[in-house]
């Protein structure tokens, strides 16, 4: 380090003289020995004035790589960067950056002018992190990204003289630029996939527990103020409306790419006792060691983000998706999730996000003893005819297994909701027969009263010959009480009808209506996830095995539109 | 039993029928059963025998009444079952011994007597076979004769070898019956030689022969004369035969010499005849007329197509209800099948080349300058191995005449004709159906081209047949390919008609089917990935309409349901309705939300003429007319007719149709005079929803036997029996089980025997030994005792000595 730093004041004359050359034409680009000479300089000769002409440097080589793609002075400031963060590395060795009372007048005053530069130089490399000005993937953003962490790593071990020290405020920082980054087009499911944001969720975020911590611990102050500046701002013009309707659902998947994808929250005392933390390899601020804080600051960052007014719809799915796993047991309260909740169930006009609430609602019920009025009304309003076409209906059907699976339930309601489903099948892609055929032989297992809807040898038979009162159905698909629909005395003539299904083994699953309930429940996992691909798969590994059979019958042509014509009305 | 002893031994013997009147009719029957048991005859008499012989038995006679266990019994102490028991163990305690005894002479010797005789030591023998074995044995060595031995001169030498003697210019090499007497002297031939060489043995006086001698000489006689005649025979034999070759040769000369004379130049023959005589020549190269099948009348060949339909009406019912014969297949009818194909491959290979023959012959006569053309074809033809080649062969060729064109290729690669050729055809198959599709994509779609397509696929249904399994191979590629498609949502007016000729092609009413399933299935996914809302597109409609349609057609014979049909028709007659907002009973429907969408049609509209059919290639149009929706809501209209027929049939009709009812209800408020159908269809509806609605019963599904439970009641056996072991019905099982006790018995009693040997033999060991010790303490202590005697003695004498001595001082 010191014969390198020695060979670079060597040619310090020559190349402060090619400088001036270089300004002179116009750009303002210095050369790599150029850097290396100024750096040295300030390290051994103490010319901390150098440092503000390196800072405006950088500023100039953004402007020139955000308009055009450009190796050489990616690498320059590369190069650049690094010769500052190890410059303000020295001076933090030097304790020049860190206000003493034993230091005099003067050099107070140098300290408070370097800890000026020091501030401008992280709002730099906030600058280059949160521009979207790129066209393109840079990894000198991800360079960028690194020195700055190992500047939060730097304030954290020089600041922590006499009490342990996190600098909330540069973090902060970051995390408010990182969420704002800009990334549109958000994924389809409203989330973010910004290449920084990767970064450093994988980097930094999963790995270190008070990274973690201090996320949330700084955010709950942040959203708050953000919240009161939109109180502020309700007569803003139309368009700030509009562009800040943008700005929050980018923060929202911004927020989702980084709190919610990263595999496991760390903050139990084991968890952090086993992990490292990033900033400092001494202990944090004792607040950082609670666990309720942890969850306190949680719990008040997903209220805030949630109560964002203009988060997308497929933002809300993507949510809800994840949870009643990833958010529901680190919150502090998560009864102060049910108004959110229940208004997501009780949404009409989208069908998938009462679906993807419910699993939410049951952890609540589960654990915190969430009563839920007419719940199986509502449950049963859910039986849509585009439930069994949806790609939830196998998260709906394990819960409402689940649901239905109490033997206390009236048959009444159940055979609502078997006659319903019935209905639906009718009319049901192959996966959807699939999965109520089982489900409906598991609920008319488990309450065995409802089997007269299968099996009603009536009285009519003996008497009808005399009286011929016919029978009528009295099944009402209007009614939304499940206990009034009169499902029970209804039969199920769709199964039946369902025994005729195109598919051969559908239809033979179907039959088992007709045969002994000798088996005990089937297993609903085996029929939740078929799809007409799997379907497809299956075929793919039969072998030819003799003729397949052929059509005998003759036809004069295929298509046409008179005589005898294999279908009619249609031409090539 | 009174009387003597001789009274009571004659009683016996009468008793068990020995002796007495040999022919008394009364004992008729129990005599024949006598004379079965006549081996069982020294048996009784030894019975009878032991039964006087009182001296031989012991019998312990006991003052005491006790009873003993004995063989597992209480057997009363002093009976004769006591008796007898304790006497058969004494016997054989006895035989034991002697058998122990046996052994340990023969312990620790080596060497002795071996028995060599025949079968001495095989257990398998019985005495009599031994025996019979020993003699054969003994025969064959006797009968082993030296033939080369001089001397040997066994009297039945002539008897066995039919006068064979060695011989020596004609005489006998054995020893004359003259020199017989002296044969036994002449045992040293160089020493007697030498002592009879001085006198000739004719010299010597002629002795009378004997009369055996004599005979002989007579025999020799006789038979040298009969040699001799037959030799005389054969000599006049030969004679003859040579004389009667001769012959032949000196007839041929006679003849050829008279032929010679009446041979004239030329035939006398007319014409007229030789024409006859070559008629009848030919008349003979002529195969022999064959009665020819009848022929057969008109309602004879309608009979056999009827019974033909009929039989493939049954097998087509069988793979529907999925009563699959696939499965007796399989296993052992390999060789039936491979035989049975071969042969009706081979059999409709020809029917078909001659149809195709004759299609040609037709061809040729229909386009009267044809001729040429064909002939030109015939150069050309080749098989082109891959569909772009195809597709370059073919592009110069007209329209109309690229039928015949395939035709030919079909006739040229018959798999009869050369080697490879059926694998090529197989690949041909694949290429027309890759033809058939190349032909729909829009940008090769010729609107004249329809006919075309017609006749190509009823090509390819010909060739399905023979060339089944490569073209299911394709087909079933080409599946693949379409689900791809079906992910990307592209529709393709191709894919569509790959669905119509699966259909076309194959039994599409199975209940599973190769290659109609998957295609059911991609059909469906097509129909469940078009979703209702404003923006649906005419590409999807049409689609769906036209799915709909195939899909009917492969379920009408089978009546089987497609939920994803129902769901589809609904929407698409949603899409094109006007005014869908309006409909009266919107809680009837299935979709949740009705909108407008970019297809509905206006409130009116022109009531067009019908263009007749609709061409799949509609499906690409990127501004469809209000004609084209029109006429897709009028086939939807007519479909949802079609579909009744299979909907009247199913239980859940009324769920079925109530949706139709509505959306139909509301449409022909607009359309009532375009659509003629219309009003009709929704009376047909609302006719069979009401009786549906009448007839509908409960479900009784779970109507199932009732099944007996097992019951566990002891069961009694009528005539019991404590002696009878078993109950057994069946007579082999009943031998096989008394088999297994006999065996269980004897086994038992055997391990019982050799238990009791061993044990026998502890104990004679024991007592040896004691013997031997008890004789070797005796031997001691008379010893020992001796020498104490004699020691006393001289002890005695000592002291006498001693005594005497000291008196004597």
């Amino acid at each position: 380090m010191a014969g390198a730093k020695r060979k670079s004041t060597k040619g310090a004359a020559s190349q402060v003289a090619k400088k001036t050359k270089g300004v002179s034409g116009g750009i303002t680009t210095l050369s790599d020995e150029e850097i290396n000479s100024i750096a040295s300089q300030i390290n051994e000769q103490r010319s901390y004035n150098s440092i503000v002409q390196l800072l405006d440097e950088l500023k100039s080589l953004k402007s020139i790589l955000s308009k055009k793609e450009n190796d050489k002075v990616e690498g320059t400031s590369r190069l650049l960067t690094l010769t500052i963060f190890k410059c303000f590395n020295k001076l933090y060795e030097d304790n020049l950056l860190v206000a003493k009372k034993s230091y005099d007048e003067k050099k107070t005053l140098v300290v408070k002018w370097l800890l000026d530069k020091y501030e401008s130089f992280k709002a730099i490399l906030l600058d280059w992190l949160s521009t979207a000005d790129f066209s393109y993937e840079t990894s000198i953003q991800l360079d960028m990204l690194d020195i700055y962490m190992s500047l939060i790593k730097l304030e954290a071990t020089h600041m922590s003289s006499d009490q342990a020290y996190f600098p909330t405020q540069t973090y902060k920082k970051l995390i408010q630029n990182l969420l704002k980054v800009n990334t549109f087009p958000l994924e389809i499911d409203g989330t973010s996939s910004n290449f920084i944001l990767e970064e450093f969720n994988t980097k930094y975020f999963s790995k270190y527990w008070d990274l973690q911590f201090y996320f949330y611990y700084v955010l709950q102050e942040e959203e708050e103020q953000q919240q009161q500046d939109a109180e502020e701002g309700e007569e803003e013009r139309d368009v700030e409306v509009e562009q800040k309707k943008g700005t929050q659902s980018t923060v929202f998947g911004n927020f989702y790419r980084l709190a919610l994808t990263c595999p496991k929250l760390l903050f139990d005392i084991e968890d952090q006792k086993s992990s490292p933390n990033w900033s400092t390899p001494n202990s944090l601020p004792s607040i950082a060691y609670k666990s309720s804080a942890f969850k306190t600051a949680f719990q008040k960052t997903i209220m805030n983000i949630l109560s964002l007014p203009s988060i997308q719809t497929n933002q809300y799915k993507s949510i809800l998706l994840v949870l009643h796993k990833r958010i529901i047991p680190y919150m502090a309260q998560p009864q102060n999730l049910m108004d959110f909740l229940t208004d997501c169930y009780n949404i009409t006009d989208d069908e998938v996000v009462p679906i993807l609430a419910l699993n939410s609602l049951y952890e609540l019920m589960k654990r915190y003893n969430l009563e839920y009025p007419e719940f199986y009304t509502k449950l049963y309003s859910l039986l849509t005819p585009n439930l069994l076409y949806t790609r939830y209906r196998s998260r709906f059907f394990r819960l409402c297994d689940l649901f239905l699976s109490s033997t206390h339930l009236s048959s009444n309601l159940v055979a609502s909701f078997i006659k319903k489903l019935a209905r639906l099948s009718l009319r049901a892609s192959a996966s959807g027969v699939v999965i109520v055929i089982p489900f409906i032989y598991n609920l008319l297992k488990r309450h065995p009263s409802c089997m007269v809807m299968i099996h009603r040898p009536s009285e009519l038979d003996a008497a009808s010959s005399s009286s011929k009162k016919s029978y009528t159905d009295t099944f009402n698909n209007d009614e939304t009480d499940p206990l009034r629909t009169g499902a029970i005395d209804s039969s199920l003539w769709e199964l039946e009808t369902l025994m005729s299904h195109y598919h051969p083994n559908i239809a033979t699953l179907a039959k088992i209506f007709a045969e002994p309930f000798r088996k005990l429940t089937y297993n609903m996992e085996d029929f939740l996830d078929w799809s007409y691909i799997t379907l497809l798969d299956s075929e793919k590994t039969r072998r030819y095995r003799g003729l397949a059979a052929l059509e005998y019958q003759q036809w004069d042509k295929v298509l046409g539109d008179e005589g005898n014509t294999y279908i009619s009305g249609w031409k090539f | 039993m009174a009387g003597s002893q001789l009274k009571q031994l004659k009683a016996a013997l009468k008793t068990n029928g020995l002796t007495g009147q040999a022919n008394s009719k009364k004992n008729k029957k129990s005599r024949t059963a006598t004379e079965i048991r006549r081996d069982d005859r020294e048996e009784i008499i030894s019975n009878i025998r032991q039964q006087f012989n009182k001296f031989d038995t012991k019998t312990n006679r006991t003052k005491k009444d006790y009873t003993v266990i004995q063989g597992g019994k209480f057997v009363k102490a002093g009976t004769a079952q006591h008796n007898n028991s304790t006497r058969s163990r004494s016997v054989m305690e006895e035989n034991l011994k002697l058998q122990y005894g046996a052994n340990k002479s023969r312990h620790g010797k080596t060497g002795g007597v071996v028995d060599r005789r025949f079968g001495e030591s095989n257990k398998n023998m019985t005495n009599e076979e031994k025996m019979l074995e020993r003699f054969t044995k003994e025969r064959e060595r006797q009968s082993k004769k030296n033939v080369f031995s001089l001397g040997s001169d066994d009297e039945g030498d002539d008897e066995d070898d039919d006068g064979f003697v060695l011989t020596h210019y004609g005489k006998s090499l054995a020893l004359d019956e003259a020199e017989d007497d002296n044969d036994e002297r002449k045992r040293g031939w160089g020493i007697d030689e030498e002592d009879q060489g001085l006198m000739p043995i004719e010299d010597q006086p002629q002795r009378k022969k004997t009369k055996a001698e004599v005979m002989k000489e007579i025999i020799a006689k006789s038979k040298f004369h009969k040699n001799q005649r037959q030799q005389e025979h054969q000599k006049a034999l030969d004679d003859i035969m040579d004389l009667d070759e001769d012959f032949e040769d000196i007839m041929q000369d006679l003849n050829s010499t008279a032929a010679k004379i009446p041979k004239k130049q030329f035939s006398e023959k007319k014409p007229e005849e030789i024409e006859y005589d070559n008629k009848v020549r030919e008349l003979t190269y002529d195969r022999r007329s064959v009665p020819a099948d009848r022929t057969k009348t008109a309602e004879e060949i309608q009979k056999e197509h009827d019974d033909r339909m009929k039989q493939l009406e049954t097998a087509r019912l069988n793979r529907m209800n999925g009563i699959a014969d696939d499965r007796d297949k399989e296993g052992d009818d390999l060789d039936d099948d491979f035989w049975n194909g071969s042969e009706e491959g081979g059999d409709s290979e020809d029917e078909e080349e001659e149809e195709v023959e004759d299609e040609d012959a037709s061809e040729d006569e229909d386009g009267s300058n044809g001729s040429g053309r064909a002939k030109k074809t015939r150069t050309v033809v080749s098989m082109p191995s891959t569909h772009a080649e195809f597709a370059s062969m073919i592009a110069g060729i007209e329209t109309d005449k690229q039928p015949a064109f395939i035709d030919k290729i079909i006739q040229v690669y018959q798999p009869r004709l050369a080697a490879g050729n059926k694998e090529k055809m197989g690949q041909f198959t694949c290429i027309l159906l890759d033809h058939i599709l190349y032909l729909n994509e829009p940008e090769h779609y010729l609107a004249s081209n329809n006919d075309l397509i017609n006749k190509l696929i009823q090509k390819l249904k010909e060739l399905s047949e023979k060339y089944n399994e490569p073209l299911v191979e394709s087909i079933r590629g080409t599946i693949l390919k379409i689900q791809e498609r079906i992910m990307e949502q592209k529709y393709e007016s191709m894919d569509l008609v790959f669905y119509t000729i699966v259909g076309y092609v194959f039994s599409s009413s199975d209940h599973y089917h190769l290659v109609v399933t998957p295609t059911l299935i991609l059909m469906n996914e097509t129909l469940s990935g078009i979703q209702y809302n404003s923006g649906i597109q005419f590409q999807q409609v049409f689609t769906t309409v036209f799915i709909s349609e195939i899909l009917l057609k492969y379920t009408t014979f089978s009546k089987r349901i497609v939920p994803e049909a129902l769901q589809g028709l609904e929407k698409v007659l949603l899409s094109l309705v006007p005014e869908p907002t309006k409909i009266a009973e919107q809680n009837k429907l299935n979709i949740i939300e009705v909108v407008e969408t970019v297809n509905t049609l206006p409130k009116s509209i022109k009531a067009s003429k019908s263009t007749g059919s609709i061409s799949l290639q509609t499906l690409y149009k990127v501004k469809p007319t209000l004609q084209d929706k029109f006429e897709l809501l009028q086939k939807t209209v007519s479909l949802i007719g079609n579909y009744l027929e299979i909907w009247k049939e199913t239980n859940a009709l009324p769920e079925i149709v109530s949706a139709f009812k509505a959306i139909l209800k509301h449409t022909v408020k607009y359309y009532s005079a375009q659509i003629k159908q219309l009003p009709e269809l929704l009376n047909k509806l609302d006719k069979l929803e009401r009786f549906a609605l009448n007839d509908r019963k409960p479900l009784t599904l779970q109507h199932h036997k009732a099944l007996a439970i097992a019951t566990f009641a002891p069961k009694f056996e009528e005539n019991f029996n404590p002696d009878k072991k078993s109950y057994d019905v069946n007579r082999e099982r009943q031998e096989i089980g008394k088999m297994k006790a006999q065996l269980k018995k004897e086994k038992k009693s055997t391990l019982k025997d050799l238990r009791k040997e061993s044990r026998f033999v502890a104990r004679e060991q024991i007592k040896e030994k004691k013997d031997m010790y008890e004789t070797y303490h005796k031997k001691m202590a008379s010893i020992v005792n001796s020498i104490s005697t004699i020691e006393g003695a001289e002890k005695n004498q000592y002291e006498k000595e001693k005594q005497q001595r000291k008196s004597k001082r």
